[in-house]
């Protein structure tokens, strides 16, 4: 188990800095994603880290040693690529048995490794066939069991589901952070899809063009995103004009939809202008006869099957996204009451 | 008949008629005796096959043609892979105009590029001149009228043919291939060894065998660097169907070199298989 810490790395593609003074600190066994969109950056980061780019500046440490003078073979790490990777010419147990021999195991202990880690990911079955035989789920497990195999110190994957199939990768996600808690090995997971780091990672990297944007967990990510960035690639999110007014002690936000307990209090003065943000399963719609609701005029609906999302107008001219779950049972111009959920509001600031 | 099998139909007649019937033509050919009417006379026999394989004359021939053969595709590929490999590595535009860099010798003809080595090679050539300049030798150095001058030339003029199907090859394959072995704990050399030149195998191997076959039909070269005190097959062949006008005993010489060169060549591919590209 092996902690990673990176300071201030940068790196640089002529004058462009693909990584910018980017610092992070991955405890041992933890799962983190590198979340951010197309070239933000995140495989830069995986390859200073596996060794296959030197960076211009900074530090990256695993157990407080610094790895720069270390060629890739030497890290001892284990890496998942997009494209697999595997090698075409040899068979399913050769692809395995590669980082094993470079080990100098003995050929009975490759032999045993070989066929528990085939074992671990289900493929017990293949290990004689060559990898263009192979489904791509399939590929996809060998991989990771060639990665897996030689026990190394981190494990790094970079958009491993991205040439799934959407089922596929449902089950290979959980198939993935399944055998992470059980071989509990520290990962670094590169993905620009926000489910996908939502729902696997431990914490999240969120990475704006080679910047770190909010390092946390993935509840603080989408709850407290820092800036109006990150709560927008993250999520759908709405704003709201808000009034701080100071109530019992604390500060509140007070919005067209209500009054609700501003999270992050520090930095405002109470009478302040701000925004908040409320995502849309925060917001529930309602008939507009009920008593204490904020009456709303629907603007469109879109029907995704499992929800119907609508964009509603409020009084003020203010516009929200909503999702219903079901058919679409209101139309464009039908006049609606829209509730906001009890809990406290977080604050963002629109004009950065 | 559907439209695929309609779509190579101009190209299948074209070998039909200027490959299949020619080469038939010539196995008939070889197969009649010689007449001093025409060009072969009427009936079969076997004796042109049995004047070239009973003589030790043609068997050194065949065996120096086949020796050049060898040299020059060992030659062609320890020089074409690097050159493959740097152009694979090389990004987009510039990959362009280094690859029309390399192809450029084929615009030249094969007489000229040959003749340019004479320039170069010859007892009063570049390099002979050179030496005795600079006091290297004060003798004439052998680098031509011997197997040293054609094979540098053969090399050179075939390169091309090596460097392209490796090149294919080497494109083809995944960068994160050699990634993959690095992370795995292997080093660069090793990487090469046991992923690079694997992968890169059906690339040298139609290389190898069109340079090898170029190289032994080579007729021009030979001549002009050996200048006939290296004599190989082509050089016979010629000699026979033109200057004593014996075109039966011509034809079966020229089958038989091409016999004995297609099964060098199937040695070759029996010896590097490739079970994982099938
Ligand atoms: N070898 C390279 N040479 C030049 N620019 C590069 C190279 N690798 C990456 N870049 C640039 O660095 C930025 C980050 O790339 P990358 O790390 O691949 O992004 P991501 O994986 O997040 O999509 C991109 O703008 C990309 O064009
Ligand atoms: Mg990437």
């Amino acid at each position: 188990m092996t902690n990673v810490v990176i300071e201030a790395l940068t790196k640089r593609f002529g004058a462009a800095a693909a990584i910018d003074a980017f610092s992070l600190s991955i405890a041992e066994g933890e799962f983190v994603s590198l979340l951010g969109p197309s070239g933000c950056g995140k495989s830069t980061t995986l390859r200073l880290i596996a060794g296959f780019e030197k960076a211009d500046a900074g530090q990256i440490l695993f157990d407080g040693q610094d790895v720069a003078h270390l060629a890739p073979e030497k890290r001892n790490i284990g890496m998942v690529f997009q494209s697999y990777a595997l090698f075409p010419h040899m068979t399913v147990a050769q692809n395995l048995a590669f980082g094993l021999e470079m080990r100098k195991e003995s050929r009975t202990a490759i032999g045993e490794r070989v066929a528990k880690a085939l074992a671990m990911v289900r493929l017990d079955a293949e290990a004689d066939r060559y990898p263009r035989a192979l489904s791509g789920g399939q590929q996809q497990r060998v991989a990771l069991a060639r990665a897996l195999v030689i026990e190394p110190r981190i494990l790094l994957l970079d958009e491993p589901l991205a040439n799934l199939d959407a089922k596929l990768r449902d089950e290979m996600r959980e198939f993935i952070v399944d055998l992470q808690r059980r071989v509990g090995i520290t990962t670094i997971y590169v993905t620009h899809d926000q489910a996908e780091a939502m729902t696997m990672s431990d914490r999240i990297v969120v990475m704006f063009k080679g910047k770190v944007a909010q390092y946390g967990a993935p509840r603080d990510i989408y709850e407290r995103p820092k800036g109006l960035e990150v709560a927008t690639f993250i999520g759908q999110a709405n704003f709201l004009k808000a009034t701080v007014t100071p109530q019992e002690g604390r500060l509140m936000a007070q919005t067209v939809l209500g009054a609700r307990d501003l999270l992050n209090e520090s930095g405002h003065a109470p009478g302040a202008e701000t925004s908040v943000l409320v995502r849309p399963e925060a917001l529930t719609l309602v008939d507009p006869g009920e008593p204490g609701v904020v009456p709303g005029v629907i603007e469109s609906a879109h029907y995704s099957g499992n929800f119907t999302e609508y964009r509603l107008r409020l009084p003020g001219g203010e516009m929200v996204s909503i999702q219903v779950g079901g058919p679409a049972r209101q139309a464009r111009g039908d006049a609606v009451g829209l509730r906001l959920a009890p809990e406290p509001l977080w604050s963002i600031e629109l004009a950065a | 008949m559907n439209r695929r099998a309609l779509l190579i139909l101009p190209a299948a007649l074209i070998l039909l008629l200027l490959v299949a019937a020619p080469y038939l033509n010539i196995v008939v050919i070889s197969a009649r005796p010689t007449s001093p009417d025409g060009a072969y006379g009427g009936g079969f026999t076997t004796a042109n096959y049995v004047a070239v394989l009973t003589d030790a004359y043609y068997w050194r021939q065949i065996g120096t043609t086949l020796w050049l053969g060898l040299l020059t595709t060992a030659g062609a590929l320890l020089l074409g892979f690097p050159v493959a490999w740097n152009l694979a590595r090389t990004p987009g535009r510039s990959q362009a105009l280094r690859q029309a860099i390399v192809l450029s010798p084929l615009l030249v003809g094969i007489v000229v590029r040959s003749y340019g080595w004479t320039i170069i090679l010859g007892n009063n050539g570049i390099l002979n001149r050179l030496a005795r300049a600079t006091g290297i030798t004060h003798s004439i150095l052998p680098l031509m009228y011997n197997r040293l001058g054609i094979v540098v030339a053969l090399i050179h003029v075939f390169l091309p043919f090596m460097i392209m199907p490796i090149l294919g090859g080497l494109q083809n394959m995944d960068p994160a291939l050699e990634q993959a072995g690095r992370s795995l704990g292997a080093a660069p050399g090793t990487v090469f060894r046991r992923i690079v030149l694997p992968l890169a195998m059906p690339g040298i191997q139609s290389g190898c065998v069109m340079v090898f076959v170029l190289s032994i039909s080579a007729y021009v070269t030979p001549v002009l660097l050996g200048g006939m005190r290296v004599k190989t097959m082509p050089m016979t062949v010629v000699n026979t169907l033109i200057d004593s006008f014996r075109w039966p005993l011509g034809a079966a010489e020229s089958l038989i070199l091409s016999f004995l060169g297609g099964l060098a060549v199937m040695v070759f591919l029996r010896l590097t298989p490739m079970r994982w590209n099938r």
